[in-house]
């Protein structure tokens, strides 16, 4: 039996915590910072390790299931988060990245996956693990990215266009290692390295859309709100690339679609 | 910061002043593109096939190539490739391949979509149609024409530029290309015989230079998993509890506080009276002995359970209240073919075909695809396919190319907003 629970429960406790301390420290700076930066470092190791020991319970990678790729939403959030801060110094994204982490991990406890051992012969390959963990990173860090243009739009501030345009960078970048690592595997397993499954054309879709922001970016670097507009709206493609895509008319011909054991 | 933005819009202003093709011209021939592609479609949509072979694919591909640096070269001046090597015709081509892309996505892209509009304007098979070709053609025109300015404004100072933009154009364009000389076939083999006749996407027979015995077809099988059904075969496994896969002493919780206890594994089992004993034969089907309790009811039972093959039937364990104990039908873990290929040439290979390992020989890959379901590791036949695509190596030095462009763009990300403090 694979102890879910409490894994969930140790997590989230930490989570809080860290919440908790980080707000507590907005009235008596620095000295509850620390403590809620650690904590979150702590729940952060536990998801890690509640990885490492649920990839081992079940002898293959746990990325076949939508509920297994939340838990690597949970665990790259968090972290970005981390960096961030301590590059950019906003307390807010650690809320934010805590906040998403923490509902993800309720989404899990509250509609929990059936773990089963099997995996399909065509994911048994070396590029399963490089495809899905850069693909999760850079959802991550383009999550993040969306929030920092909401943010924007309410409430601009000096160096929210930067930090934007760094994780738009960062999660691009992997976005494109994805989705060429995609390709690459699938000239491996299918015998074509593109064949408009509805979930490769929809991270098509998705890396069009950053790409478009990019060039915005660039052209237009005064238009700052339309911009963050652009940057929100893009993440809603990566929503439907991500959940979406099992809902849509297209969805019966993909073999994508996260599998229900 | 301020400073470069100021540049900018001094470049913006100048842009207005001097009369260059910006966003609404950008818009107008992007549409006016989609609305030619849209009546060739219509009018001759159904009888041209669109679709280049070699050598005709590789002379259009090049004479792209020569146009392009032609007319930056000699015409960099003019309005119309100032107007292509600037952002607004960029973003606009961009935004044209977003949207027919999205179309793409949304649609089936079936032939058995009978609706007239759709037939009629080929919205199920856009990759195949006019304004599609039209659309690519206005986007991958924008990626040489904005790569040749910056060649001409610096090779070296614009590797990054360059890798990201060429790399695309050449994977986008070599796909694009090679896709009408990309071969596909499929072969089925049966144990022990001689194949060298495959059939295409139509189910034609095409003759082979390759001649493939099929010696083995091996499959293995993840264990089977214990769950419980209803009287109308609904599993009632919940979410949240672990399927795991059975093994000589697991003892599981199931639903509706069954205890299960598995006594005894035997992967290939026959039954014999009343019990199953390990046989090494066709058809064999996986058995386990299990003790069941439960903890409220006070229910005690026990008894074989098997998955069943195409020769033997499934064998459950009745609870209460028409529930049952089943044991469900084992995954395949591994399937791979044992195959012996001849070629033309008079050469011999050995080797094992399985999925994601295939293997290549006279410039044909050949995969593992699939076999006979219905008998599941006892199948004796094995389809693989023949992949022959002369293009790819070009269409991998773009991928290769990108997979750079990613990396740089992730350093250029941290180095721009470090400057930008």
């Amino acid at each position: 039996m694979i102890d879910y629970n409490s894994f969930y429960i140790i997590s989230s406790v930490l989570w809080v915590l860290s919440i908790v301390f980080l707000l507590l420290s907005m009235k008596n700076k620095e000295k509850f910072l620390k403590v809620g930066l650690l904590l979150n470092g702590v729940a952060i190791l536990v998801i890690t390790y509640f990885i490492v020991y649920l990839w081992q319970k079940l002898d293959r990678p746990p990325m076949r299931t939508l509920g297994e790729t939340r838990l690597w939403y949970a665990l790259f959030l968090p972290t970005i988060g981390l960096v961030f801060y301590l590059r950019w110094k906003y307390v807010w994204i650690l809320f934010y990245t805590i906040g998403m982490a923490f509902l993800f991990l309720t989404l899990n406890f509250l509609n929990p996956d059936m773990y089963s051992q099997t995996l399909m012969p065509a994911l048994q390959s070396p590029w399963f693990v490089p495809h899905v963990v850069v693909y999760l990173f850079s959802y991550a860090a383009l999550g993040v990215s969306c929030i920092v243009a909401i943010k924007e739009l309410v409430r601009p501030s000096k160096n929210g266009l930067q930090l934007a345009d760094n994780l738009v960078y960062i999660g691009v970048s992997f976005l494109t290692l994805g989705l060429l690592f995609g390709a690459l595997w699938a000239k491996e397993a299918w015998g074509h390295y593109w064949t408009w499954d509805p979930k490769e054309t929809w991270a098509f879709l998705t890396w069009t859309g950053y790409i478009l922001y990019i060039h915005y970016r660039f052209y237009h670097p005064r238009e700052d709100k339309r911009a963050m507009y652009l940057l929100a709206s893009a993440f809603i493609v990566l929503l439907i690339c991500w959940f979406g895509v099992n809902y849509l008319p297209t969805a019966q011909n993909s073999v994508h679609t996260y599998t229900n054991p | 910061m301020p400073k470069q933005r100021r540049e900018k819009a001094n470049m913006e202003n100048k842009t207005i002043k001097e009369g260059l093709w910006g966003y609404k011209e950008s818009i107008f021939v992007g549409i006016s593109l989609l609305l030619i592609g849209l009546a060739l479609q219509v009018l001759i949509g159904k009888d041209v096939n669109i679709e280049l072979h070699w050598p005709f694919n590789f002379i259009v591909f090049s004479i792209h190539i020569i146009l392009c640096v032609f007319s930056f070269v000699f015409f960099k001046g003019t309005t119309i490739i100032r107007w292509i090597t600037r952002v607004p015709a960029s973003m606009v081509s961009i935004v044209m391949v977003l949207f027919l892309t999205m179309l793409i996505g949304t649609i089936p892209q079936t032939l058995e979509n009978k609706s007239a509009i759709v037939v009629l304007l080929g919205l199920n098979k856009i990759t195949q149609t006019w304004y599609f070709l039209l659309i690519l053609f206005f986007f991958s025109t924008c990626l040489l024409m904005v790569s040749l300015k910056r060649i001409s404004l610096g090779f070296l100072s614009n590797l990054g530029f360059l890798v990201n933009h060429l790399g695309l154009y050449i994977a986008l364009n070599a796909g694009v290309f090679g896709s009408g000389d990309l071969i596909r076939y499929t072969m089925e083999l049966k144990e022990n015989k001689i194949a060298w006749v495959a059939n295409d996407a139509n189910n034609k027979a095409v003759v082979m230079p390759i001649a493939i015995v099929l010696e083995d077809f091996v499959m293995d099988e993840f264990a089977p998993k214990l769950a419980i059904i209803n009287h109308k075969g609904d599993l009632l496994t919940k979410k949240g509890k672990n399927l795991f896969l059975v093994k000589k002493g697991l003892k599981v919780e199931l639903e509706n506080n069954y205890s299960v206890e598995v006594v005894d594994y035997i992967p290939e089992a026959v039954k014999f009276d009343n019990s199953y004993r390990s046989v090494n034969q066709e058809g064999a089907t996986p058995a386990v002995y299990v003790k069941v309790t439960n903890s409220k009811t006070g229910f005690k039972g026990a008894g074989w359970l098997a998955s069943g093959t195409f020769l033997y039937d499934q064998q459950h364990l009745g609870l209460e209240k028409h529930q049952f104990l089943v044991l469900t039908r084992p995954e395949p873990k591994k399937f791979s073919s044992k195959i012996k290929v001849f070629t033309v040439d008079k050469d011999e290979y050995s080797t094992t075909l399985e999925v994601n390992k295939p293997f290549e020989v006279m410039g044909w890959k050949l995969y593992q695809l699939s076999y006979d379901e219905r008998f599941g590791k006892y199948s004796t036949t094995s389809t693989i396919e023949f992949v022959k695509d002369p293009w790819l190596p070009v269409v991998y030095l773009g991928v290769f190319m990108m997979i750079a462009g990613a990396i740089y763009l992730f350093f250029i990300g941290n180095i721009k907003s470090k400057n930008n403090d």
